[in-house]
């Protein structure tokens, strides 16, 4: 009896598997949905964030938030490589500390993202848009660190780019608790990305 | 157009040793600090308070049904994270496998007036300090090896490389070489992406050497609007041995997807292959076809790898197996002394051919074996049952992006495998570092049997074994554990084993046992007549952690057996936020022979290989109590109804293999 059960219940895991790409979501209409929830997202933005990650194509709606949380994380440390040629170059004291101060925000960042993408992948939703809001938080913290300084920041596309990722993560994650389907392909995707 | 490679750090002059010496004790001291205050600073800014985990391990082999037998399902809900420390961390870099570069966890320390905020500004990240005097180096991470060949006397590997973070992104090819492929060096990157048909990524590629001994590369470019084109690429200098310049053709892309093909579908070209009576060279892309949801393999013709003819129809599909990635394709001889062959031996009844493919859909690496026509440029699985994407994998464990490669300095044929992490994201950012190849493994059909490939160690891995033990005859009863008394630490072990189970236990035993699978069998806890039984690595002394290395023969209904070879690595770990699973595959056992396991133990990874390299696992293992001095090996025998003797179990520390870091390799 027992084996037979396990039997069963090896078909059936193998047959959601095989369904996987009714599981895949697409990236169009993804990005559709998260636009239209925020206006710092943008379409285009979006579908290239995805189109640039070759993990996108198999993925499902939970997997596309998490893509956007790591390309976040990949995003903060390009601007962690900017702010130290940055520095280098710029001999004004108040801007140096600023960037600093943005240095250390976006390290910070790097951390507050990747517990986001561990939270996203253990299905711990409200956790997940916990993180991505403080990561937010810090993009705008470094904008705040120049607006004090009363400097013009070279990091305002940056952190645009930055916040607008982060929001994309959050979206989906909203996105994801309107569509319950998507529940039993989570469980096999989750292994998977 | 030239091409000048990046340096791979910013590059300053190297300070006196005495600083040197001065800024390394300062450094250390910091990061005493750092451990201290990085638990109360970094708990303070996440909105979940660190908890220690609380989960009981079953302990010993006499429990029931160990507490998860689902593979999927254990992933789902680490409940935060492990405190992981440093040491911990540390630890886990393996010693002579192929891995990136780390840097020291992530920080950098641009001005000493910034030293001023670190102190007075609540955001300070402690990691900071530790990094005053060390200089920048780059967090990484290096899946999918690309274009790996023997040229001039190194072998090359390339692999996909993002110089920045320990996440995927701003794909560029790293590049290495080595003389016995065990002992590498890092040279520049090889390519960035630096051109609008490879701006969103220089992807996977394959070398294909000429008959005058030429090297063309060819690779996956995913252009400034992500559609994947195939690009060709040489050496801007043949003479130069490293290769370390190279080229990209004025002609690219040389290759768009077809008509029919997605533009995100088409990507990681094979070797190329020569067919004389086309006079041509054929290689081989992966794609998929929607209505069948087919992995499929489409073969183009080419004289010049610059110009070519898409062949009609397909090498092959597979319905139902979707978007095939990092297909390969490669001929094997079928006589035991044949060894490898190059690529491009086609014909003959001697030969048979392997297709593989890396399944995007449940991310692993299949291969079938079968049989190649020329003329139609067809392949024919030998059994459709076991066809790629639904038979044989190279490994039943954490294993993809695989590529051969023919090693014309050994005549063979050698694998490589990308081993990903499966710890958790934030690990990763902490560590500084992510993925590392397989140990490289030769491939051979197994002509005994017919219907697998063989895989390996390559011979070169040997040359780390120093000083030995041997135990010999060791009787293990039903429901025991023996530990072995190994000298030193065990994280750096290379283990070869033989088991016998004894004929009497086999014969009375009735039951049959035709359900059991690695994966939801309940791993080396659950108990069956005639298994789990095997060796324990990476264990503590307490067995709070180990990882289970095991047989398990079943009976099947007809009295015949069918042995399974497993992976357990639900207790290889106390942390929570990582994933464990149980993995395997059956195993072909044939008459007369006793069981066989050889083991590769390096820190975070192990690899086994069971009756000679009939079935290959690789797991990934992140213990908290079982490393450095405290990893230990025992033999556990599980079965109900049987007397286990391990006959031999040889066992050799592995010295380490530390990869330079050269930028002027002269």
């Amino acid at each position: 009896m027992k084996s037979i059960s396990i039997t069963l219940l090896c078909l059936l895991l193998s047959s959601l598997t095989i369904q996987l790409d009714g599981g895949a979501a697409s990236i169009e209409d993804t990005c559709k949905g998260a636009a239209a929830a925020s206006p710092v997202i943008n379409y285009d933005f979006c579908v290239s964030t995805f189109l640039g990650n070759p993990k996108s194509g198999s993925a499902d709606t939970r997997g596309l938030a998490k893509i956007a949380a790591l390309t976040a994380i990949n995003h903060a440390a390009n601007i962690k490589i900017e702010i130290t040629d940055l520095l280098k170059m710029s001999p004004d004291p108040e801007i140096k500390s600023a960037l600093n101060q943005c240095f250390r925000l976006y390290d910070s960042m790097s951390f507050t993202l990747a517990n986001a993408a561990d939270a996203i992948n253990a299905e711990r939703d409200e956790a997940a848009k916990g993180f991505l809001k403080t990561g937010i938080q810090e993009a705008e913290d470094c904008a705040a660190a120049f607006e004090k300084a009363g400097k013009a920041s070279p990091l305002t596309k940056g952190n645009r780019d930055s916040v607008e990722l982060s929001t994309m993560s959050l979206a989906i994650l909203d996105l994801i608790a309107k569509k319950p389907s998507d529940h039993d392909d989570m469980m096999i995707r989750a292994v998977l990305v | 157009m030239d091409y000048a490679p990046i340096p791979s750090s910013p590059s300053s002059r190297p300070p006196h040793r005495s600083l040197k010496l001065l800024s390394f004790s300062l450094a250390a001291i910091l990061l005493t600090i750092v451990a201290v205050l990085n638990g109360r600073y970094r708990s303070g800014t996440s909105p979940e308070p660190v908890i220690h985990p609380t989960s009981p391990l079953s302990r010993g082999p006499s429990d029931g049904v160990s507490e998860k037998t689902s593979g999927l399902g254990l992933l789902r809900s680490p409940s935060s994270h492990f405190p992981w420390t440093n040491t911990m961390l540390q630890w886990q870099r393996t010693a002579f496998h192929f891995q990136p570069q780390k840097n020291w966890m992530n920080g950098f320390l641009p001005s000493s007036s910034s030293l001023f905020f670190l102190f007075s500004n609540r955001f300070y990240r402690s990691l900071m300090f530790c990094c005053l005097f060390v200089s920048l180096a780059r967090i990484s991470m290096d899946p999918d090896p690309n274009g790996p060949v023997f040229y001039k006397g190194w072998y090359h590997l390339f692999y996909q490389y993002n110089p920045d973070s320990a996440v995927w992104g701003n794909i560029t090819w790293g590049h290495a070489v080595s003389r016995d492929l065990i002992h590498w060096r890092h040279l520049p990157l090889a390519m960035v992406a630096d051109h609008w048909y490879d701006l969103n990524g220089v992807w996977t590629g394959s070398a294909t050497i000429l008959p005058d001994g030429n090297l063309i590369m060819l690779y996956t470019g995913s252009t400034n609007e992500s559609v994947q084109v195939q690009n060709l690429a040489v050496p801007s200098d043949p003479s130069d041995p490293l290769l370390l310049k190279w080229i990209k053709s004025d002609a690219n892309p040389v290759l768009l997807p077809p008509p029919g093909v997605g533009p995100k579908d088409f990507r990681d070209p094979t070797t190329a292959w020569y067919e004389e009576e086309a006079a041509a060279w054929r290689l081989a892309i992966g794609t998929k076809e929607d209505e069948g949801h087919s992995g499929i393999v489409l073969v183009y013709q080419t004289k010049d790898f610059l110009t070519y003819e898409l062949l009609p129809g397909m090498l092959h599909a597979v319905a139902g197996t979707g978007m095939w990635e990092c297909v390969d394709f490669y001929p094997v001889g079928t006589k035991a002394e044949d060894g490898g062959l190059d690529t491009s031996v086609t014909t003959g009844e001697k030969v048979k051919h392997v297709l593989k493919a890396s399944m995007d859909d449940d991310r692993h690496d299949y291969y079938a074996i079968g049989t190649y026509d020329s003329e139609t440029a067809r392949w024919v699985p030998d059994d459709p049952e076991m066809d790629v994407g639904i038979g044989l994998r190279y490994d039943w464990g954490k294993f993809y992006a695989s590529k051969t490669f023919y090693d014309t300095k050994s005549s063979r044929r050698v694998l490589w495998g990308w081993i990903g992490e499966t710890d958790s994201e934030y690990a990763d950012i902490q560590k500084g570092w992510a993925s590392l190849q397989g140990i490289p493994r030769t491939v051979l059909l197994d002509v005994k049997t017919g219907s697998n490939l063989l895989q390996w160690p390559v011979e070169e891995v040997k040359s780390l074994r120093a000083g030995s033990q041997e135990f010999t005859n060791i009787s293990v009863s039903s429901g025991s554990v023996v530990p072995l008394d190994v000298l030193n630490s065990a994280a750096q072990l290379d283990i070869e084993a033989e088991f016998e189970i004894d004929a009497a236990s086999l014969a009375e035993t009735l039951e049959a046992d035709v359900g059991y699978n690695c994966s939801t069998s309940g791993g080396a806890n659950r108990r069956g007549a005639l298994g789990p039984f095997g060796l324990l690595v990476l264990a503590d002394p307490k067995l709070s952690e180990q990882t289970a290395v095991y047989f398990y023969i079943a009976k099947k209904t007809d009295g015949g057996l069918q042995t399974h070879f497993c992976h357990d690595e639900m207790q290889s770990s106390c942390a929570n936020d990582i994933y464990k699973r149980v993995v395997g595959s059956k195993v072909p056992v044939l008459d007369g022979e006793t069981l066989t396991v050889r083991i590769l133990v390096d820190h975070s990874i192990v690899e086994s290989f069971a009756q000679g390299g009939r079935t290959c696992i690789t797991s990934r293992v992140y213990p908290t109590e079982a490393i450095y001095n405290s990893a230990r090996v025992f033999i556990f025998n599980n079965a109900t109804g049987a007397r286990v003797t391990a006959k031999s179990i040889k066992i050799w520390h592995m010295n380490s293999a530390n990869i330079i870091d050269s930028r002027s390799p002269y």
